[in-house]
């Protein structure tokens, strides 16, 4: 205990309350946000050659929002209480915003969801028989209009909720970043531009993960990868990861450079710390090898087979998974090793692998969403490239 | 506004829950909440009815005025009764005596507050226990610290 914290730290400074749990919950977040924008990309801005990954992004932006909660009931004490904060909201408080956030988010999500797949949900009910017959015309809300007329309908709808599902993504997700940024007492949290930082890595994550899921849906479907799709996608990710990581850079640059009084713990932070989690995983490993490869992957486009292309572009996803969740960590666990006294720093923070809020049970709730997209896949393809799908989500659309 | 029926179901099935939430919700506040406040004024009354456990200074004193005026002296004037010994509840009810104060004789009750730590303001009086005990020769280096180590020298009241 006497070698485990150093300098004065105040009595209340010693412990790290925010855990793994804190930890997953931004970065799941930011995986229901992320994905959700490529399927925006898709329905609102006519990126057309995005058509193959639009239902399987907001399938897996559904997946990973009804997910998100579980860590925050993990991390309490009291679950049963959580609901008291939907219950009776106090509007001065940032989190208190959450329950309305959410609900609006899932309403919107479930719609569109709903109205992109309201073709296969009627096909499948008028081609099946007994319960699943049953379950599929509720679904369908016992309409069975399937046309050229209803789906124009459908269209516009899903147009209207995609850019509705924006702003929304963009709030679910800036305010989680807020949440941090606001703390006026911790410098490593307040600053405006986290919420932003947040944001953008949020879109970076969804991105890596739609096409980290893309890829292998494909190769177990034994279907063909779409080469356009990934290729645009990585065009996405490469811009995203730039003004990403331009952003985190442009934080610490301005700490560095200004030495206000919170520099004294800051660069000590980052220098011993955070050292491994900071600079050799969120920055060196984290964002300049993927800057490097989708840069390879955008500007060498001629001169690269597709298969090569799309194994680099997978390659840059899966460590940039990695980086937004070392950034979490850094953010979350970073802000809570030094004091607020600014002059001492604690143990650094090891989940163990069994306890209520460990690694075991992180390891769970992220593969949760993935058994939800297995189980979604059972009933409805995530991939929407069927023939008679193809009305439900035209390139207007 | 034909080839709508289906938006309009949706529609009013949004209704209904949305409706449905507002009526749940306004059977889930408590009766009393906001009342006096953002809370559940109640509340307030549920803990009035609680059995007092901690009785503080004023219930030590009422008859132990001697001990209290050794301590008043001490280091440990600020430090309460009760921070040490057990709560009042345990040894008197109704102003009698129930039962004996239990003692704590650990030396964790001590290192509570007088451990060295980094993290304490160095004008504060802490002492790696184990050390120095080792250095005062009263135990061996791997021995577990005998009970009552600390007081055999240290007297907490008259410090």
């Amino acid at each position: 205990m006497s070698h485990a914290l150093t300098g004065y730290l105040f009595p209340n400074d010693v412990h790290i309350l925010w855990s793994l749990m804190i930890v997953m919950y931004p970065y799941i977040t930011g995986l229901v946000a992320g994905a959700f924008i490529v399927s925006s990309l898709y329905h609102v801005f006519g990126r057309t050659e995005l058509r193959p990954v639009a239902r399987l992004s907001m399938s897996a932006s559904l997946a990973f929002l009804l997910v998100a909660t579980l860590p925050l009931l993990f991390h309490l004490g009291h679950p049963e209480r959580s609901l008291n904060i939907v219950i009776t909201p106090h509007f001065t408080s940032a989190m208190a915003a959450f329950g309305l956030i959410y609900t609006l988010y899932l309403t919107l999500l479930v719609l569109e969801i709903w109205l992109v797949y309201r073709k296969d949900i009627i096909l499948t009910a008028s081609r099946s028989r007994g319960l699943k017959r049953w379950i599929f015309a509720t679904m369908a809300l016992g309409v069975y209009d399937i046309s050229e007329e209803a789906l124009r309908v459908d269209r516009r709808v899903i147009t209207v909720l995609a850019a509705l599902g924006i702003p929304a993504a963009c709030i679910l997700h800036g305010y989680v970043g807020f949440m941090f940024g606001s703390v006026k007492a911790n410098y490593w949290w307040s600053t405006p531009l986290m919420p932003v930082i947040f944001l953008f890595s949020a879109v970076m994550s969804g991105m890596a993960m739609v096409i980290i899921l893309y890829l292998i849906l494909m190769r177990f479907a034994n279907r063909p990868i779409d080469p356009d799709c990934v290729q645009s996608l990585a065009r996405w990710l490469w811009l995203f990861v730039v003004m990403t990581v331009t952003m985190e850079m442009l934080e610490i640059v301005t700490l560095a450079y200004e030495r206000n009084e919170e520099w004294v713990v800051i660069a000590p932070l980052l220098n011993t710390k955070l050292a491994f989690s900071f600079v050799v995983v969120q920055v060196v490993f984290g964002s300049l090898i993927p800057i490097l490869l989708l840069g390879i992957v955008v500007l060498m486009q001629p001169f690269l087979t597709s298969p090569l292309r799309n194994t680099i572009t997978f390659i840059a996803s899966l460590i940039l998974l990695i980086q937004v969740f070392a950034m979490r960590w850094n953010v979350v666990i970073g802000g809570q090793i030094f004091s607020k006294s600014l002059s001492g720093f604690r143990e650094s923070y090891h989940p163990q692998l069994l306890e209520k809020e460990g690694i075991l049970s992180a390891v769970l709730i992220f593969i949760v969403p993935f058994v939800f997209l297995a189980l979604f896949n059972k009933f409805l393809p995530l991939y929407g490239d069927a023939p008679e799908t193809k009305a439900a989500t035209t390139e207007e659309g | 506004m034909e080839h709508t029926k289906h938006l309009w179901r949706a529609f009013l099935i949004l209704l209904v829950l949305g409706v449905a939430g507002i009526f749940v919700r306004h059977f889930l506040i408590p009766e009393s909440f906001g009342e006096q406040g953002f809370y559940r004024y109640t509340s307030l009354g549920e803990f009035k009815e609680k059995p007092v456990i901690h009785g503080a200074v004023g219930s030590c004193t009422s008859c132990h005025q001697e001990i209290a005026d050794t301590k008043t002296a001490g280091k440990h004037a600020s430090v309460s009764c009760e921070v040490c010994h057990a709560p009042e509840s345990v040894h008197a009810a109704g102003g009698q005596k129930i039962a004996d104060m239990p003692t704590n004789p650990s030396h964790t009750l001590c290192a509570t507050c007088h451990q060295f730590l980094e993290a304490r303001p160095k004008e504060f009086p802490q002492v790696d226990v184990t050390q120095h005990l080792i250095d005062l020769g009263v135990m061996a280096k791997g021995e577990a610290i005998p009970d009552g180590a600390c007081i055999v020298c240290h007297q907490p009241h008259t410090l």
